[in-house]
């Protein structure tokens, strides 16, 4: 059934943005993909309520928002650990703790706290959200001024409005098997795909790039991530603007690679060393800056399948 | 002629690994071909000046049987076999002003020639499309006349405005919506270049032809145009 009220904005937190998997058909028109940063984590969200894998969730980067149920919902958190908590109409609080689906019942808010363990959560909605699409998605790219509640690129902000399907059948409470929950603060060693302009990259080079601990930039958003440590210098020569694949490695002249993301630009001119394999980009863009991760060179075949496992998993629900 | 696997779903066509403007015809008749034969298991294609950057659906189809297609189909279009009529030529006008093109008295300082020899040399040449993107509707446009090739300012601009008509080397464009930019401008261009409500969101695509022409400040205003003092 279909409904004007749904989920209510009290607190928008640091920065939460409507996303589902991302805009497609456009790269040649210049509009960048966009999309949630972690599929896998928007993935489990969806398959808790068994949506598909394509429907509209809350993406909450650094926590501290805050939400109240116009009707009953069921819902599902995933992904960072922001302490979240249950407010009753009395003020009472209740612990709810991510990784299952939950029922949030009419006028009980739902309030996060800060990130103290990953940066993005997802806040998943049964039959995601009732959002109009733009070029089939509603992914929020501010920088494309597309997509978002009114279509503009905007955030949440506080006082919006998502209409949802209110849900009256009763929930089965579905949970993440406990060993596929991801640890966010271990070490992360990503699998490099060796592409684009790797061969003019000398061995010495490469070596020192598979070698190096890199740090997490400041300077790092859902466009891409920019590394620092030790520079391992650039090539000598610029390269002729091309496509970006997500996950690209860029290599600028200060030889410190950035990772392109989901709202990376279309085209770009620095040479890239490879790709970060898909799999891995997830638990990436649970990082913040300041943490540590290193790279390691990975075989595309064995890659391939193991993201269409996981592609295959997560579009089980139509 | 190159075709690498960039990672699970993206492969990328290296047509060639130099810039030269008959490509473009060769790219742009390839891109619908790819669009074509891969059909719904095409998830995105970004065709630039020299590249075809290819996203499938591996859930529809697997990798091997895409390296097979597009080897085909690069191997099967040589540059004769392309047919040039199906791309459109673009007329776009242009109020090549100091009050708009800021960088018009140090481009004209750097050349030698006259603001008014820079305008008709940039406004005489039948630009290509040879790629789009950067930011949404920004059509790299070639080749720009070699007297008035201008390298990129060192530091960026934060605002260019939008309608923007720049240069940086061979190159021009419109600065489709305000966006920082180091590119040199010479003028603004009132009409409006992207709009998320139109389908296609832009009049560009690869292997179009552009001609600007230079109109009057009374045109300019009435296509709605605006003076934007520089801060």
């Amino acid at each position: 059934m279909k409904s004007n009220s749904g989920l209510y904005v009290l607190n928008a937190g640091v920065f939460s943005q409507l996303q589902d998997l991302g805009r497609y058909g456009q790269a040649k028109q210049g509009l960048s993909q966009g999309g949630v940063g972690d599929p896998l984590a928007a993935g489990w969200a969806n398959y808790l309520l068994k949506n598909s894998a394509d429907k509209s969730l809350i993406e909450i980067s650094f926590g501290q928002a805050e939400f109240i149920a116009e009707c009953d919902l069921q819902l599902a958190i995933t992904g960072a650990e922001m302490s979240a908590f249950i407010v009753m109409p009395s003020g009472q609080k209740k612990a709810q703790s991510n990784n299952r689906s939950f029922v949030l019942k009419k006028g009980q808010g739902l309030k996060f706290g800060f990130a103290s363990s990953g940066v993005r959560a997802y806040l998943a909605v049964k039959g995601g959200f009732n959002i109009r699409k733009k070029y089939g998605s509603c992914s929020t790219v501010t920088r494309n001024f597309i997509g978002g509640l009114d279509g503009t690129g905007s955030n949440l902000k506080n006082g919006d409005r998502l209409s949802a399907f209110e849900q009256l059948d009763r929930l089965i409470t579905t949970k993440i098997p406990e060993q596929f929950i991801p640890d966010y603060n271990s070490p992360l060693t990503l699998g490099v795909i060796e592409a684009y302009q790797c061969e003019y990259f000398s061995s010495r080079q490469k070596a020192m790039f598979y070698n190096i601990e890199y740090t997490i930039g400041t300077q790092s958003d859902r466009m891409g991530l920019r590394l620092t440590g030790k520079s391992i210098g650039g090539l000598s020569k610029g390269i002729i603007s091309e496509g970006i694949a997500l996950g690209s490695i860029q290599i600028p002249a200060d030889g410190l690679p950035i990772i392109l993301l989901q709202d990376r630009q279309t085209l770009g001119g620095y040479p890239k060393i490879g790709c970060v394999a898909r799999c891995d980009l997830n638990l990436l863009v649970q990082k913040s800056a300041g943490e540590k991760i290193r790279f390691k060179p990975t075989c595309l075949a064995d890659q391939q399948q193991r993201y269409l496992q996981r592609l295959r998993f997560f579009n089980q629900f139509k | 002629m190159k075709i690498l696997a960039l990672n699970e779903d993206c492969f990328l066509i290296q047509v060639s690994d130099t810039i030269d403007l008959a490509l473009t015809d060769k790219i742009a008749f390839l891109v619908k071909q790819i669009e074509m034969q891969l059909g719904d298991a095409l998830v995105d294609i970004t065709p630039s000046y020299s590249t075809i950057l290819v996203h499938y659906n591996l859930l529809k189809i697997a990798p091997l049987v895409v390296e097979n297609l597009l080897e085909t189909a690069v191997l099967s279009t040589s540059l004769n076999s392309v047919f040039k009529g199906q791309n459109k030529v673009i007329e776009l006008p242009v109020y090549y002003n100091v009050s708009v093109g800021w960088d018009l008295p140090a481009l004209s300082e750097q050349t030698g020639l006259s603001i008014e020899q820079i305008i008709q040399l940039h406004s005489d040449t039948k630009y290509r499309v040879c790629a789009v993107g950067f930011a949404p509707g920004f059509a790299f446009l070639a080749q720009v006349p070699a007297a008035i090739n201008i390298a990129r300012h060192a530091s960026p601009r934060a605002v260019v405005p939008a309608g923007s008509v720049a240069i940086a080397d061979a190159q021009t464009a419109v600065y489709p919506a305000d966006s920082p930019g180091g590119w040199q401008i010479i003028g603004n261009c009132p009409v409006k270049l992207f709009d998320l409500n139109n389908d296609p969101i832009t009049p560009f695509a690869i292997g179009d032809s552009v001609k600007f022409r230079s109109i009057l400040l009374d045109e300019f205003l009435r296509l709605g145009g605006q003076i934007i003092d520089e801060k």
